[in-house]
């Protein structure tokens, strides 16, 4: 079945909304209004065209536009996007650059470029931005960790959670500090702490690192990456050593996440090892088949849900997380989960072989129906 | 082996989409009269999906790694092709696409076909295939795109075909009127095309659902709704209920043409 694609449908309705826009008594005026700004005053364009790319070049390029560095072409089809939402006669800001001044032109722009900056981004970035960004400014409890306020006594600021002579002595328990953490369950942060085999110091120290992330993310420094470690860290990093990698030869820094996060890396295999996947493949599929029919029997719904999500749909693993009802932290236990199930597996293979783990599971998934669990439209 | 039957061959690029650059070429999956079922040919294997097939260059005579893309095969008029094909046999590469063994024809007949039919764990890796491809990544994109323009290929082409034999449809059907209908909203620019393949009752409530989305075109739109009855009543009269006609007839309107085209045969 062909996908249908919704682009298009799109651009039909902005054409007609600038139609109808075009229509409308005020547009012929606008229109030679704003022409006159920028073709009398030529030095006004060019500045403010200087201005606006340098700030385009501030935003950091692997977040924004999924590369190292910027581009000149980069820059110009940001520059070329702004332009085109801020002379798009259907959209208010055209009116208003009508009615400004020279000298206020600049500042309606600017507001723009932040809104494309974000349109433009990546998806997963954007779907970091929507869902995080958004509630950190919006929601209550994290403003109390943004504002980094004295909070009366169980709902303390981080900032005095970190002056704590105490905590830094350690003399807080275990659960004293994963109860701080339950309380924040309402923040959606992965609930990592909680997973099985972290009991003692171990869950101590997970806690506290945490909490250090945490503390990075309010900042807005590294907001981002802060972000992508709190919550697809240790996912990644496990993942990414346990099925296509072998063990201990992954390097685990933030490059490795970003390869990882990476949804444009796509297909790494050259046309040999490809065919060398294939030769596994057909080899192994029949034993493979019985022995993830067992291994998915324990499996509950929507553990099962979230790994079709991930593998055939190639959702972001937090993402797939999101849409079987659950934080982002399900998709590090599932993960961990899996990884187990496939270490017998993984271990009679070579490193050329292992893609054909991830492409027989995805195959797998793709023939497994749907089961009743909770699932996000 | 039926003449054109497991070639890869070039199309006829004055019908493909002035606006695309891509560079393709289309293998010919099997032959009725003159409808031919094509499926897009490209040789970059990374854009390759779960329903594509792979062949090696080492594996064909064409010496160069080819995808065949099964998921988009549809029926085309044989004038899609390249026109020049006889005309052409100097050119080298051409002469080498027509010289494909029939070997080599046979099994990458069979090896899709196999494709097609074969998903489960088990029998799936037994021909190369591409995968599951991340909805944003480049490749996935590309195929959107691509996609779009392989449909306005075989919209233009039927529409040509049947623009050329006006003699081939008795004047009841009603088929000028409907490609003039077509060909308005072709320019229009309004894509009535959603899919190539409606095949199923899922992609007909997709259709409808985009159709809804889009403004109200649906697949019932009336200036085609006497051609799709007409045909519906011939079909009826011909007795002709195979699963097959009744997907092109519920279809778009590519597939309506490509319906009358395979319902009155061209005379000889």
């Amino acid at each position: 079945m062909t996908e249908i694609d919704i682009e298009d449908v799109n651009e039909d309705q902005k054409l007609a909304l600038i139609e109808e826009a075009v229509k409308k008594p005020g547009f012929a005026a606008m229109r030679r209004q704003i022409l006159e700004s920028f073709y009398d005053d030529q030095a006004l364009a060019d500045r403010l065209i200087e201005k606006m790319a340098a700030r385009i070049r501030k935003y950091p390029p692997r977040d924004y536009c999924g590369e190292w560095h910027w581009t000149d072409e980069l820059v110009s089809e940001r520059l070329q996007k702004i332009w085109e939402t801020v002379l798009n006669p259907a959209m208010s800001y055209f009116a208003k650059l009508a009615k400004a001044p020279p000298q206020e032109i600049a500042s309606i722009v600017w507001g723009q470029i932040r809104k494309i900056m974000i349109a433009e981004a990546p998806p997963y970035f954007k779907w970091f931005y929507n869902q995080f960004i958004q509630q950190l400014q919006h929601d209550q409890p994290l403003n109390r960790f943004a504002s980094k306020k004295v909070a009366k006594q169980r709902f303390r600021g981080l900032r005095a959670w970190k002056e704590d002579s105490r905590v830094k002595l350690g003399f807080k328990t275990v659960e004293e500090l994963v109860n701080f953490w339950q309380v924040e369950k309402k923040l959606r942060f992965p609930n990592m702490a909680r997973r099985e085999k972290l009991i003692g110091e171990k869950l101590r120290d997970r806690v506290w690192e945490m909490f250090n992330l945490l503390n990075e993310w309010v900042r807005e420094k590294n907001l981002y990456s802060s972000w992508k470690k709190l919550v697809n860290f240790p996912t990644a990093e496990q993942f990414e050593q346990s099925l296509d990698g072998l063990p201990g030869d992954a390097d685990n820094g933030p490059e490795a996440v970003e390869r990882y996060l990476d949804q444009n890396r796509g297909n790494l295999l050259n046309m040999e090892q490809l065919c060398q996947v294939k030769t596994v493949l057909c080899e192994n599929a029949e034993s493979w088949t019985g022995y993830f029919d067992k291994v998915f029997a324990g499996f509950r719904p929507e553990q099962k849900n979230f790994l079709r999500f991930y593998y055939v749909e190639r959702l972001a693993p937090g993402v797939a997380a999101e849409k079987v009802g659950k934080a982002p932290s399900f998709a590090t236990q599932t993960f961990g989960r899996i990884t187990e199930e496939c270490r017998p597996l993984r271990e009679q293979l070579s490193s050329d072989e292992l893609p054909a783990l991830s492409e027989f599971l995805r195959v797998y998934l793709s023939n497994m129906k749907p089961e009743a669990g909770r699932t996000k439209k | 082996m039926n003449d054109k039957n497991g070639l890869v061959l070039p199309i006829n690029y004055n019908l493909w989409p002035a606006k695309s650059q891509t560079i393709l070429m289309a293998f010919v999956q099997a032959s009725e009269g003159d409808i031919l079922t094509l499926c897009p040919v490209v040789n970059d294997f990374k854009v390759a999906e779960f329903f594509d097939l792979i062949v090696p260059a080492a594996n064909t005579s064409l010496a160069c790694d080819l995808v065949i893309m099964g998921k988009l095969r549809a029926g085309f008029p044989a004038t899609a092709l390249y026109s020049g094909l006889d005309a052409a046999s100097n050119d080298e590469s051409i002469r080498l696409c027509l010289a494909m063994p029939d070997s080599e024809r046979q099994r990458l007949v069979a090896d899709l076909d196999y494709l097609q039919k074969n998903t489960s764990t088990v029998t799936a890796f037994k021909v190369l295939r591409g995968t599951f491809l991340p909805k944003y990544s480049d490749a996935a994109r590309w195929r959107r795109k691509f996609v779009r323009r392989w449909q306005e290929f075989r919209l233009v082409s039927l529409i040509a075909a049947v623009k050329a034999q006006p003699d081939r449809f008795p004047q009841y059907l009603g088929v000028k009127a409907a490609i003039e209908a077509i060909e308005q909203n072709l320019k229009k620019n309004l894509k009535p095309e959603a899919v190539v393949e409606p095949a199923n009752e899922e992609s007909v409530i997709k259709i409808s659902a985009s159709a809804k989305r889009r403004g109200g075109i649906s697949i019932e739109r009336s200036e085609t709704l006497e051609l799709r009855r007409n045909l519906a009543k011939q079909l009826k009269d011909q007795k002709q209920t195979d699963a097959e006609s009744e997907k092109l007839l519920n279809g778009s309107d590519a597939d309506l043409l490509e319906l009358a085209m395979r319902l009155f045969p061209a005379r000889r």
